[in-house]
């Protein structure tokens, strides 16, 4: 087990570095100005823009930027970004923001997605099957776009059951409407392969053997089918909790959730090598590391699946 | 885009060791079903547009009255005219073409790319398949909307190639690990066997034995994929990285209506496009992994 | 894309304000600001909107225009004195005054802390304020490209002298008539001697010489909170107890946190300029912006060089649709904003909708070859839009090929610095002080900071130079009325619109309306 999360993180290792070098440099390739960006409303003076680009080694060739941001991720001193903010202040104030954002949408995407699929999958073809699967391929053809616009106009402005957007009435009251709008979005592909996965199960070889033999309907249940059915949704639950880190740009603009997407979207903007790989090896981290734990979770539900 | 792939990559990953089906076997099954054909209908609606928009409307949608904008529908303006004052419905009609074009250019293209490569992947292991793993590796780290934000940010002029490039770039590894999956579960078969064993030369063996029994799961995710790449334009004029005029697309469309709460026709027409165009697309890749999956119909 | 609004400036349209509010017992006021939130406060280094928005609450200017009558009025100044030649100003202060740490604000506060923001190597941003100031160059000597600005030995402009602890002069390199103008610019705020030896150590708290104090700490990614400083003995206090200034970056949630009832001011956003008016029936507000907005000729492309073909563009261009496609938008008719002193309606001879005239203007140039580029800013909303009207109305009305490139704004700007930019641009220009001159000099002068184009012109140049030399107003104002004419013949840019903003408030509020400093939710009066 030690051994088999060893190699994986040494594996992780030279990828996390193409991973950050590629991401620096195609910032770095981006045409304009940074400090541009930054001069606010009015031109400013050469010297000024001088002083400001060697205050963020602007001036040094790319290599020696990349090295100096790196050494800065590494030792844990991040620094300001260009508009002066504490890089670390920014984070103690954003990673619990997209946590939050995060958890809760899973959980009501785990919630409604378990639940449906399940329940669809043991009476497939009934009411609730059928609904189940117009309901989400409507669900997963409505543009993200359109959901949360409609969600925050409808359930904010016009009715106020939530706050329109910012995280001023804490968690998880601000946090309620978007997480549902990504939780409803998701809970569709979650339940359809949730259900998809019961069906295969229950009529597997295994699960008819085990009912041969005489064993209870609710251990057959508890015992074969459902370690079984979960194994394809860990790895879908996987894919999407190490994506989200990354992917809230979208939700956190427009309910003006002040998290880690917004971060992203203003340091690319800003074209801030530095912020922006810090924010790539965050999420390249936790990608790992759920990955990790998402195979680890494998082999507790799936014995024949063993680390060594 | 990333979810529904996700989804479908997962879905379909259980379809590696079950079945296989020829081409015909496949058609025929698929014909049998009503929601496919109904679905396939449209979309051939949809391409018709996207080829011959002129059999649809005699209007220019680049003819434009300033004076009219947003105004709603009149005689011989059904959808009304858009912010520009063009008519709508000329608008939303030569809109098909670039938002099909993306579609299916770059669904198909990540077909090809993540089947041409999940196939060596699953085939040949060992250095290539290290080789494309970890290349896929470090694309899978990378949160997929920043390099589109990055690239799109950083190109002279974004085309709708461009854009499609640089989906290719962030969608093939998903559908990679699919096809290298069921390429897995292939390669041992009898067939594949027997044909090694009389000396078939690995790339016809590949073309003619392993890629038609190994594509249909890849088939099913790129089909029930497509539409949320429309989506995803709509997401990159919202991001301000987008299609730029004179190109004209629903997703850019609905973009930039989507501001205007007021004239709801403006994000009404093209938003029913795209949903109707991605719902039709879902239910034919549905159709085809039910056929794939005889045990999930009755 | 350009608009300097540091004054948060418009002036008086319609109002109508909702007059049932009832009266609660602390007047507070909570003022959404569509940006990030800000990193310090500090106006000196800041030459934002936003930033300078909360400096107006916590600082006092020398001088600032009377709401009521236009004219420039004393704050912490006791007198504003130019020689005989408008080149060396002498600055008297009111005595009394004190910072909000308790030290009293005395002449050597300001010239210290215009000298700390003259230093190049500070990298300061209104640094360029500075530049007319005798003895600048010396602290912002030329550095070789890539080179690191070293501190220079000299600290202190010579331009600048004390006189006694309440009065100090600044002489300038040349004569200029409008010095005493720019004093109320935010930008020229003084820090206390505590700030000014460790600046960054008061990013987070600063103190003013203003009627507003932080209320507790402020700590990054929060609301501002300021509350009444009873020590301020300036004129001009508002009325509220306590604001709280609430960063919501994007403009349409700002837009609908107001609808849903958790802010008391908001800006309405380009995107909504046509539905504000029933979305908050009782409670909005608009004023002419004093800005203009211009569409920017490349002077380094041979193409657009004939003024006749930029009269033919100017003319091809429905001002009155484009207006009205803006909302709360007048055609403009000439270079400066309509609430300027010296403006004249009609000014510019080339500004009517005429596609015919416009066909045989394009014609009489020798036509324009190959595809006309127009760049639109991606980070704005309706930049896209924007581009795609002007390019219909040049692509229908002149038969030009019409290409568009979308970019960020600070992309296009350097692309124009470098002169590399390819084809047409937007710009917006508001003014720091209100003088035409403001307009002229930034835009139209060869050297000037904001001259988009690229645009010189000795003949206008020297006209300037008179308008600048002029001790009297309004004979500087004539002068500079020529000037204009030159720069409208010329053409480097069209005149386009000019916008007069909205805001929305609550029924607790009711923001002061000024036809000459516009809208303001500091200043508003309670119910």
């Amino acid at each position: 087990m030690i051994r088999f999360v060893a190699r994986r993180v040494l594996a992780a290792i030279p990828i996390g570095l193409i991973v950050t070098l590629g991401v620096f440099a195609l910032v770095f390739a981006m045409p304009g100005d940074p400090l541009r960006e930054l001069a606010g409303d009015k031109p400013i003076p050469a010297a000024v823009l001088a002083a400001k680009r060697a205050q963020y080694h602007l001036d040094d060739p790319f290599i020696v930027q990349y090295l100096l941001s790196m050494k800065d991720i590494l030792t844990g001193n991040f620094g300001t970004t260009f508009a002066g903010a504490d890089i670390a202040d920014q984070l103690r104030l954003r990673i619990p923001v997209t946590l939050k954002l995060t958890l809760l949408a899973n959980a009501f995407q785990w919630t409604l997605g378990l639940f449906f699929g399940i329940y669809a999958g043991f009476k497939r073809n009934g009411l609730v099957d059928k609904s189940l699967l117009l309901a989400t391929l409507v669900l997963l053809a409505v543009p993200g776009l359109v959901a949360y616009f409609a969600a925050q106009y409808l359930f904010g402005v016009e009715l106020k059951w939530f706050p329109v957007s910012g995280v001023l009435e804490g968690f998880p009251r601000s946090y309620l409407l978007p997480a549902l709008v990504i939780g409803l979005l998701g809970f569709a592909g979650l339940a359809r392969l949730m259900r998809t996965s019961i069906v295969e199960t229950v009529n597997a070889d295994f699960v008819k053997t085990a009912r041969a033999k005489g064993l209870g309907e609710q251990r057959v249940l508890w015992r074969h089918i459902l370690p079984n059915a979960l194994l394809p949704v860990v790895t879908f639950i996987g894919i999407d909790l190490a994506g989200m880190f990354g992917g809230a740009i979208i939700t956190e603009s427009i309910f003006n959730l002040p998290g880690l997407g917004q971060f992203m979207f203003q340091a690319i903007k800003l074209k801030e090598g530095g912020v922006v790989v810090l924010l790539s090896t965050l999420a390249f981290v936790s990608f790992i590391l759920i990955n990790l734990a998402v195979d680890i979770l494998y082999g507790v539900l799936d014995p024949r699946v063993r680390h060594v | 885009m990333s979810e529904v792939q996700a989804v479908v990559g997962a879905e379909a990953q259980e379809l590696g060791d079950g079945r296989t089906l020829y081409n015909r076997e496949l058609l025929r099954a698929l014909l049998r079903k009503p929601q496919f054909v109904a679905c396939s209908v449209l979309l051939l609606v949809f391409f018709t547009m996207a080829a011959f928009p002129k059999l649809f409307t005699s209007a220019d949608p680049r003819f434009c009255e300033l004076t009219k904008s947003r105004q709603s529908a009149a005689d011989g303006h059904p959808f009304g005219f858009d912010i520009q004052g063009c008519d709508y419905f000329a608008n939303v009609i030569y809109g098909a073409r670039p938002s099909v074009l993306v579609s299916i250019v770059a669904s198909f293209g990540i077909f090809l790319l993540a089947g041409t490569f999940g196939l060596m992947a699953g085939y040949f292991p060992g250095a290539v398949d290290a080789l494309i793993s970890r290349t896929a590796d470090v694309l899978f780290a990378v949160p997929g909307i920043v390099l589109l934000i990055v690239i799109l940010n950083s190109v002279p002029n974004r085309s709708i190639w461009v854009i499609v490039g640089v989906i290719l770039v962030i969608g093939w590894p998903a559908g990679m690990r699919l096809m290298r999956s069921t390429v897995f579960s292939v390669r041992n078969r009898e067939y594949v066997l027997a044909a090694r064993s009389i000396g078939v030369p690995p790339l016809r063996i590949l073309r003619k034995h392993v890629f038609p029994n190994a594509m249909a799961p890849l088939l099913a995710m790129t089909t029930l994929g497509i539409g949320g790449m429309v989506g995803l334009e709509a997401a990159l004029t919202f991001l301000g990285v987008g299609l730029q005029p004179p190109s004209i697309s629903w997703g850019s469309q609905f973009g930039v209506a989507a501001q205007y709460r007021d004239t709801p026709h403006l994000f009404i027409w093209p938003a029913l496009f795209i949903s109707t165009m991605t719902i039709s697309f879902m239910i034919i890749g549905d159709s085809i992994r039910d056929a794939l999956d005889p045990k999930l119909m009755r | 894309m350009t608009l300097s609004l540091a004054l948060v400036l418009s002036s008086c349209g319609d109002g109508n304000g909702d007059g049932s509010g009832s009266g609660t017992g602390a007047k507070s006021e909570i003022i959404a600001i569509a940006a990030d939130p800000l990193e310090y406060i500090n106006p000196l280094n800041d030459n934002g909107s936003p930033g300078i928005q909360v400096a107006m609450a916590m600082f006092s200017p020398l001088v600032t225009t009377d709401p009521n009558t236009g004219k420039t009025v004393n704050v912490m100044a006791e007198s504003v004195t130019p020689d005989k030649t408008s080149q060396t100003w002498t600055v008297k202060l009111k005595a009394g005054n004190t910072f909000q740490n308790g030290q009293p604000l005395t002449a050597k506060d300001y010239v210290d802390s215009w000298n700390l923001t003259a230093q190049g190597s500070n990298a300061w941003k209104n640094n360029g304020f500075f530049s007319k100031v005798d003895g600048y160059d010396e602290l912002n000597p030329p550095t070789p490209d890539g080179a690191t600005p070293k501190p220079t030995a000299v600290k202190a402009m010579s331009g600048l002298k004390l006189i006694d602890d309440l009065t100090f002069s600044v002489k300038l390199k040349v004569p200029f008539s409008q010095f005493g103008l720019t004093l109320q610019y935010l930008g020229l705020a003084p820090l206390p001697e505590e700030v000014r030896k460790n600046p960054d150590a008061y990013k987070r708290k600063p103190i003013g010489n203003g009627a507003y104090k932080l209320d507790g700490e402020w700590n990054a990614g929060e609301d501002i909170k300021l509350v009444k400083w009873d020590g301020y003995k300036g004129p001009n206090a508002p009325e509220a107890d306590s604001i709280t200034y609430r960063f919501i970056p994007n403009a349409d949630t700002a837009y609908n946190e107001f609808l849903a009832g958790t802010v008391d001011f908001v800006d309405v956003p380009p995107t909504k300029i046509k539905t504000f008016k029933t979305d908050a029936p009782d409670g909005w507000v608009t004023g002419v912006s004093s800005g203009a907005n211009y569409l920017v000729m490349p002077a380094w492309d041979q193409r657009f060089k004939n003024p006749k073909l930029r009269h033919a563009f100017s003319m091809a261009i429905d001002r009155k649709a484009f207006a009205d496609l803006v909302g709360l938008a007048t055609p403009a008719s000439g270079l400066i904003a309509p609430d300027m002193n010296g403006y004249r309606e009609g000014a510019c001879k080339y500004c009517s909708f005429d596609a015919a005239k416009a066909k045989q203007l394009l014609q009489e140039a020798g036509g324009f070859s190959g595809p006309l580029n127009i760049n639109y800013n991606t980070s704005s909303a309706t930049g896209q839009i924007f581009a795609e009207a002007i390019g219909n109305m040049l692509r229908q009305n002149l038969g030009l090929e019409v290409k568009y490139t979308g970019k960020q704004g600070s992309e296009i700007g350097e692309l124009a610095d470098t002169r590399k930019l390819d084809g047409l641009r937007f710009s917006g220009w508001g003014h720091d002080y209100p003088s035409i001159e403001d307009y002229l000099t930034p835009m139209f002068k060869s050297n000037g900071d904001a001259n988009f184009s690229g645009y010189s012109n000795p003949a206008l140049d020297k006209v300037l130079a008179q308008g600048d030399a002029e001790p009297d107003p309004e004979k500087a104002i004539a002068i500079y009325q020529q000037a204009e004419d030159i720069a409208l013949e010329d053409m480097p840019l069209i005149p386009l619109y000019t916008k007069s903003n909205a805001y929305l408030h609550s029924a607790k509020i009711e923001p002061r309306v000024s036809k000459y400093v516009g809208v303001s939710a500091l200043y508003a009066t309670f119910k």
